[in-house]
């Protein structure tokens, strides 16, 4: 998939910083979380307004389970089609994680074992998905503190996997990647190496917090270096990317939320100028 | 014919039509009375929280005041009695200052607390008749009154009419019924004070749009630092003290605000995300991306 | 079996071991495995925190003992919700005599304003919705009503303060 019309930096749009994002002067652009819009009735007014504004909206999803055994629940696609006409998103974001099994809900995203089953079994639900969905699919590397065993492939090879078996693009979250060379000594490189510009959706940053030496990705914590210095790796191998801060909860005071987005900005600058020194040379 | 010779169902079918007529007739002088009138004109760009409170009333003034110092850690709850901490500003406007001044006194209950803001609202005023968004004392007295006279002209009609008819010895059950209601309809509809004018009627229902993305986010802040003063302030002033979604402001709002007993939700839970308890039901719903988990999305 | 089956069945192990504390399955690092329950654990239990700020409160310190008790033998069968997971929590404290006598208020708004299927779904009550109800603790009756339109109305006796 190629031509997304997404560019600089945008954030994810909760309720609790609705007027944050109201008053920021140019957001990049914003992602809706489907599971937190009010299933019936009006659309929040100020996302109407982000859009009478040009502000491009992305919606994002966590309960489709696309890493899931059973094939995603048509009814589920069916809803979240619905959700990406109602906001106008031009683009949906899931998962490579499954969040349900044996009828029990996790309550989270759950990694998904590196074994050619789960891979096959990934692809084809992401290709039904592809086929039930408005708007281009871009699917997401999620973060963990446990790993299955007996993997057959690395991370890296996972991702690669996927997009070459799915016309589906990819959102790269430097912070989960972050949390998986912390907690599994991930190849960060081998990662960032593996994604072609074109195939790339956008970036998520976010924060985290380190605890008993395992990086747990809060979305409730400060911005760690570790994620933004990928960031940067990630634009001085692509250039400038669509990238956006994620924050969940305990929201902090608008000078300190401004001022993380200000430390992504210039993340993303640095990495692309080098990137365009590179490209001159 | 005179009306007063009338037979009893034949003066009914006159006098209540002329009745709902007085009415309608009171309710538009009413309005047009709200002088000045028109659009909302220039807003000021930096808005003043109090002069914004003073849209929506007394009370909202009050309650705006309330708010910030609480906001500011002035005042507190402590269970569920507002108390002053001692920690107060110096530079802190007038409203702030005689409301602290109540409630380090005790003074908490609505009516008390009205009471002590009463000199720091008359201060509050002039600026805001000049600006057109109150009317003045004259004009707010000539809108109470003027409006009344044709409810009043059909009420004596109605008691003229009673009397001639004890006077016959005929029955005047209805009548007296009917006059009942036209008096009470009377001061409920058209005997409150006139405050705010058409523009300031304007002028609210312009804010109360534009501040939509103040009003989701106050209703759903789980902390106060998320929020700053300005921010409490103006909320309150527009959306009332249920719009902050946070603990302490829901306690307040009981103690200063009791009749105010229904639920957060009401005009904001439109959208099935239910808004009860100031909209802190929202942030529950969904699978939830991040959080304290150990994976991540 | 299918890839299909092998996967379905090694994640409903490794689900199970996650929500209900089944034995870890093999190969997986134990603490790792242990230390992801926990967090999966908190994240549920802030989720009803901030769904339902006033029960928090009013249990304090044992609001985080007493959830993770009960969470931990109550695993989530529906799409995770934080409000219908706290009103089935209180509900569970009521069933123990536990309940904080201030919680009761925004319980009757609660269920003015929704239901829970059978399958434990929360679902918008429509229309009009009268809850009548006598508190466990004051033994004083509470009256909300759901108007058309969703507005609730709510007649709570204030708690006297012992």
């Amino acid at each position: 998939m190629t031509g997304l019309s997404l560019q600089g930096v945008g954030i994810g749009w909760r309720r609790e910083l609705a007027l944050f994002i109201d008053r920021l002067p140019s957001p990049g652009f914003v992602e809706v979380l489907a599971e937190h819009l009010p299933a019936s009735g009006a659309v929040p007014e100020p996302l109407l307004r982000l859009r009478e504004r040009g502000v491009p909206v992305v919606l994002h999803a966590v309960s489709l389970g696309l890493g899931s055994a059973e094939p995603p629940d048509p009814r589920r696609l069916d809803w979240l089609a619905r959700q990406a006409e109602r906001v106008g998103a031009i683009c949906i974001s899931e998962h490579l994680a499954f969040v349900r099994a044996g009828g029990l809900e996790s309550g989270h995203l759950l990694p998904l074992p590196r074994s050619e089953d789960a891979l096959d079994v990934l692809a084809e639900n992401v290709l039904r998905a592809q086929a039930a969905l408005p708007v281009p699919l871009a699917l997401e590397n999620v973060a963990s503190l446990f790993e299955w065993p007996d993997a057959a492939f690395s991370e890296a090879e996972l991702l690669a996997g996927v997009l070459s078996r799915t016309q589906a693009s990819l959102l790269l979250d430097v912070a989960n990647l972050h949390a998986h060379v912390l907690n599994h000594d991930t190849d960060a490189d081998a990662v960032l190496a593996c994604v072609p510009r074109e195939r790339l959706a956008y970036v998520h940053v976010a924060g985290g917090v380190q605890r008993d030496g395992l990086y747990h990705d809060t979305h409730a914590h400060p911005l760690h270096a570790g994620p933004l210095a990928l960031l940067e790796l990630l634009a001085e191998r692509l250039g400038p990317v669509p990238v956006m801060l994620e924050r969940d909860d305990r929201f902090p005071a608008e000078a300190e939320l401004a001022s993380e987005l200000s430390a992504v900005a210039t993340a993303l600058d640095r990495g692309a100028s080098r990137w365009r020194a590179e490209a001159r040379r | 014919m005179n009306p007063l010779d009338m037979s009893g169902p034949q003066f009914l079918e006159l006098f209540v039509p002329l009745a709902v007529l007085a009415f309608a007739v009171g309710l538009a002088l009413r309005l047009y009375l709200r002088q000045p009138g028109g659009g909302p004109g220039a807003l000021p760009r930096n808005l003043d929280p109090y002069e914004v409170a003073m849209l929506s009333g007394p009370n909202a003034v009050v309650h705006a005041a309330l708010a910030r110092l609480l906001h500011a850690g002035s005042i507190r709850m402590n269970g569920a009695q507002l108390e002053a901490t001692g920690s107060r500003q110096a530079d802190a406007p007038f409203i702030e200052r005689v409301i602290y001044r109540a409630v380090s006194d005790g003074s908490v209950t609505p009516s008390e607390l009205l009471e002590r803001a009463e000199p720091a609202i008359e201060k509050l005023k002039p600026a805001l008749i000049q600006r057109g968004w109150l009317v003045d004392d004259t004009s707010a007295t000539r809108a109470r009154w003027v409006p009344l006279l044709p409810c009043f002209a059909v009420l004596l009609l109605g008691l003229a009419k009673i009397s001639v008819g004890l006077e016959r010895d005929r029955p005047v059950g209805l009548l007296v019924l009917s006059c009942c209601i036209i008096g009470l309809g009377t001061c409920f509809l058209l005997g409150k004070r006139v405050w705010s004018s058409r523009r300031g009627i304007a002028v609210r229902l312009t804010l109360r749009r534009q501040e939509q993305p103040l009003r989701i986010t106050a209703g759903s802040a789980s902390s106060p630092e998320a929020l700053n003063s300005h921010d409490v302030g103006i909320a309150v002033a527009l959306f009332g003290l249920g719009a902050v979604g946070l603990t302490d402001f829901e306690l307040m709002r009981r103690q200063v605000a009791p009749s105010s007993s229904f639920g957060g939700g009401g005009d904001s839970s439109s959208s099935g995300c239910s808004g009860g308890d100031g909209g802190s039901g929202c942030g529950g719903g969904g699978g939830g991306c991040g959080g304290c988990g150990g994976g991540g999305d | 079996m299918s890839a299909r089956e092998r996967l379905a069945q090694a994640q409903a192990e490794l689900v199970q071991a996650l929500g209900v504390g089944a034995p870890v399955p093999s190969g997986f690092d134990p603490a790792r495995v242990l230390a992801a329950a926990q967090s999966l654990i908190h994240k549920r239990r802030r989720g009803v925190e901030r769904a339902w700020p006033p029960l928090a409160a009013a249990l304090g310190t044992d609001f985080a003992v007493r959830f993770e008790h009960w969470a931990r033998t109550h695993p989530m069968a529906v799409e995770p919700d934080a409000l219908a997971d706290g009103r089935r929590f209180a509900a569970s404290l009521q069933q123990e005599g536990r309940l904080p006598a201030e919680v009761s208020g925004v319980l009757l708004d609660f269920d003015a304003r929704w239901r829970l299927t059978s399958e434990g779904e929360r679902a918008p009550r429509r229309g009009v919705w009268l809850v009548v109800r006598r508190d466990d603790t004051t033994r004083r009756l509470q009256v909300a009503l759901r108007l058309p339109g969703g507005r609730v109305w709510r007649w709570v006796p204030k708690v006297r303060a012992p």
